[in-house]
């Protein structure tokens, strides 16, 4: 049942009062022949009252209860009888509100006027409500007060509602200005008047007062981009004819010179019979957006181009795992199409046997956000399987929360061939060297030998044939050691079998100068060394390389003077340096370098040797991560220094 | 008189091996296999009729052309008769590899082959020293 306003149960008490007092009018007048129908009157008044929900009742001038309709008795769960002639203190009301009843009765009593006001109230049944009530003056026709009426109602469930409006209002006010830009209109559409706040007029270029007073859309369509004009009409027109939402996005062009980008949305509500009546909506300032996404596409569109120019197969999946693109070179490899490959349609271009184990890392991935690498097998359009090293990246937001993932494949089949040919002809190197040592020096023992037997047999003491004898044989010693130190250089570049553990350099000398040992008698040299770390290497390569050293300052030693070569060793940074000086006829700076190289020699005639010593100590410093240079002052002694890691301290 | 096999595909080095057994005056007959193939195929006919006997001793070139030098040791011992003989191995070869093949399949004595005159003349007096 709809509640009646506050007006009209004044109108319909006011009535009834008027049926009363014709009553009494009547009853007064001594008719009482009238009698019946005044009590006919009064029961039609007490059915009227009692079928009101409103709560009502009547205070004589002393402001003491004169009536209460059914509600009201409900409410108070008590008897009419019980509270005639009693006032609000009386029935028990909290003194508070009993004190400002009974001070509002006096009120309208002294006034005459109506008094309006609200209050919680505890009924008997222990529900405390909120009623709002009027006490209205009855005033004769004389206009002399008789009575005060009171009508009551529970406005609980309204006031609640009313307090939840407001309250999203406010909260709509607050998101609207928080929103940044935010705009709301209201088009009267009968009357084409768009009323519009300031924010909304200013994003057009419209007078914000013009538009508070009504604006004809048409001076909002002036202000949108001419390129979206179009299907912005299109929409809020369909939109007015259907009554339904209308949802756009567009540019409006600011007296800057510049744009705006706005999302509108807006509701148009027709009457009964379908014609638009209000059309209400808001508006966004999503420039930012607008501006950020573009950047993105073109960030976005640069890396395709990049993803493209590769020689890799690359892609991209969501965060799920799911790839949405492919770069064209994977179509071209696998000969498919993003139609048979999105999601997770790639597993058609692997090989069912290595499968499991790549879903198995990926899903491993996926689940923990973690980057990895494998190499995989992928099927090419000829049905051929080619071997990839796939590397994939997650890309985090700032949050750390993976957002894409990005993928390359690259093709290794050929680089694995060309390994495993390195490999093998590393191999057939090394054949080669021994093969070499050995065929090599036959023919050379034979020459050596069988000249000796023709100077033995018929030579005898003959001079001249022992001389072309001692020719032959140093050409064949120095052919020896030609192959001897060539094989030595091939071994040190081209051994597979790298050891690089712990070198005791100290071992490594010692074991030097015990192979040295003769010409270090001969020569008179005193050898001094200082305390020599372990670095990391292998003992008896760097064993040769002091060798060679040692054998330098021996042979390059000045005439007549006893050689003296220092060892040393001092850190640099993170190195081990080593030095070895000599005081022998040394060598102009600017050979420094020249003398590593492959049969380099400064002495040509003046001194035996191959020319290769040092290129080996070099191929031998440098497999183990070092370096190897040296210093010489022409007839004042040569250093020459070698530096190589130190051996850490977890593995001593 | 000492029955020598000499594997050695190097004919001057079958003169040197000759010069030095001469020079220590080693009574011998020399009978020479030019390649491993020659070896074996001595190997199997020798002590029968129209053919040279078993040796007493055997001098081996490992670097043989056909067959290598270790098959021919190896072939060697299979002959019941061969078991004891001592083979002196006679090669330019150096290296650890080959001395231990060697090593394991028995051998009297390494030589290696000098590039002196003198010191190849030495394998006479090795020679004496084994077969006594």
């Amino acid at each position: 049942m709809e509640l009646a306003t506050t007006e009209d149960l004044v109108a319909r008490i006011r009535s009834l009062e008027k049926l009363l007092e014709e009553a009494r009018e009547s009853s007064a007048r001594g008719n009482h022949k009238n009698e019946a129908d005044f009590q006919r009157r009064t029961h039609v008044f007490d059915v009227l009252l009692s079928t009101l929900p409103d709560l009502i009742c009547t205070f004589d001038l002393d402001g003491r209860f004169t009536f209460a309709n059914p509600a009201l008795l409900r409410l108070w769960q008590k008897p009419l009888e019980e509270i005639i002639g009693k006032n609000t203190f009386d029935l028990g009301y909290p003194p508070d509100l009993a004190a400002r009843i009974q001070g509002e009765v006096q009120t309208v009593i002294s006034t005459k006027r109506q008094v309006r006001n609200l209050t919680p109230f505890t009924g008997g049944d222990g529900q405390t409500r909120v009623y709002e009530y009027i006490f209205s003056p009855v005033l004769t026709g004389d206009n002399s007060l008789e009575q005060v009426t009171c009508t009551a109602r529970d406005v609980t469930e309204r006031r609640a509602a009313e307090e939840s409006l407001r309250k999203s209002e406010e909260r709509l006010t607050l998101a609207l200005s928080a929103g940044g830009g935010v705009g709301t209109w209201d088009w009267d559409v009968a009357a084409d008047r768009v009323y519009c706040d300031a924010r909304f007029a200013r994003l057009f270029s419209i007078d914000p007062d013009d538009a508070a007073a009504g604006t004809p859309v048409s001076a909002f369509f002036r202000a949108i981009h001419p390129g979206d004009r179009p299907v912005v009409e299109e929409r809020l027109q369909l939109a007015a004819e259907t009554g339904g939402e209308f949802a756009a996005e567009y540019r409006v062009m600011q007296q800057a010179g510049d744009f705006k980008w706005l999302y509108a949305r807006g509701r148009c509500h027709c009457d009964e019979s379908g014609n638009p009546l209000r059309f209400p909506g808001v508006v966004f300032d999503i420039t930012e957006r607008k501006l950020a996404d573009e950047a993105l596409r073109e960030r976005e569109a640069d890396l395709r181009v990049l993803a493209e120019s590769i020689p890799q197969m690359a892609w991209t999946a969501d965060e799920t795992g799911n790839i949405f693109w492919y770069n064209q070179r994977w179509y071209d490899y696998t000969g498919t199409t993003l139609e048979e490959m999105r999601g997770w349609g790639w597993q058609k271009v692997h090989d069912p046997d290595v499968l499991p184990r790549v879903l198995a890392e990926w899903k491993k991935a996926l689940a923990t956000g973690e980057p990895f690498e494998m190499v995989f097998p992928i099927r090419g359009a000829d049905g051929e399987f080619r071997s990839f090293l796939t590397l994939v990246k997650p890309v985090k937001d700032s949050e750390g929360k993976v957002t894409r993932w990005f993928g390359s494949n690259t093709d290794i089949t050929d680089q694995r061939k060309t390994e495993e040919e390195l490999h093998r002809v590393n191999r057939e190197l090394e054949e080669f060297a021994y093969v070499a040592s050995h065929d090599l020096q036959e023919p050379l023992r034979m020459v050596n030998i069988y000249t000796q037997m023709i100077l033995k047999q018929v030579g005898g003491q003959n001079p001249e044939l022992m001389q072309y004898e001692s020719f032959v044989r140093q050409g064949v010693k120095r052919m020896e050691t030609l192959i001897h130190d060539l094989l030595t250089f091939s071994r040190a570049v081209h051994t597979e079998e790298l050891s690089i553990g712990t070198a005791d350099l100290h071992a490594a000398l010692t074991e030097a100068e015990s192979v040295l040992g003769a010409r270090i008698q001969d020569s008179g040299a005193e050898i001094t060394a200082s305390v020599l770390p372990r670095v990391r290497g292998d003992t008896s390569q760097l064993s040769h390389v002091f060798q060679n050293l040692l054998s330098n300052a021996l042979k390059y030693r000045k005439k007549d003077v006893a050689p003296k070569i220092k060892v040393s060793c001092a850190r640099a940074d993170d190195r081990w340096v080593v030095a070895v000086e000599d005081n022998g006829i040394g060598f102009e700076q600017r050979y420094a370098e020249r003398i590593f190289g492959l049969f380099k020699r400064l002495h040509q005639d003046a001194f035996s040797g191959t020319g290769l010593g040092l290129a080996i100590c070099q191929r031998i410093i440098e497999r183990y991560g070092g370096k190897i240079w040296a210093e010489g002052r022409p007839g004042d002694g040569a250093t020459f220094y070698f530096s190589l890691s130190p051996v850490e301290e977890s593995q001593k | 008189m000492i029955k020598i096999l000499l594997a050695e595909d190097n004919q001057g080095d079958v003169l040197l091996v000759k010069q030095a057994l001469e020079e220590h005056h080693i009574l011998h007959e020399l009978y020479v296999a030019r390649d491993g193939a020659e070896a074996i195929e001595y190997l199997a006919t020798m002590g029968s009729p129209g053919h040279p006997p078993c040796p007493d001793l055997m001098l081996l070139d490992l670097n043989l052309p056909k067959i290598d030098g270790a098959d021919v040791l190896r072939e060697f011992r299979k002959h019941r008769s061969c078991l004891l003989t001592p083979v002196i191995v006679v090669t330019s070869s150096d290296t650890q590899k080959d001395r231990n093949r060697m090593a394991d399949l028995g051998v009297a004595h390494y030589f290696r082959k000098p590039s002196d005159l003198d010191d190849f003349m030495k394998l006479g007096e090795i020679v004496r020293q084994i077969t006594g």
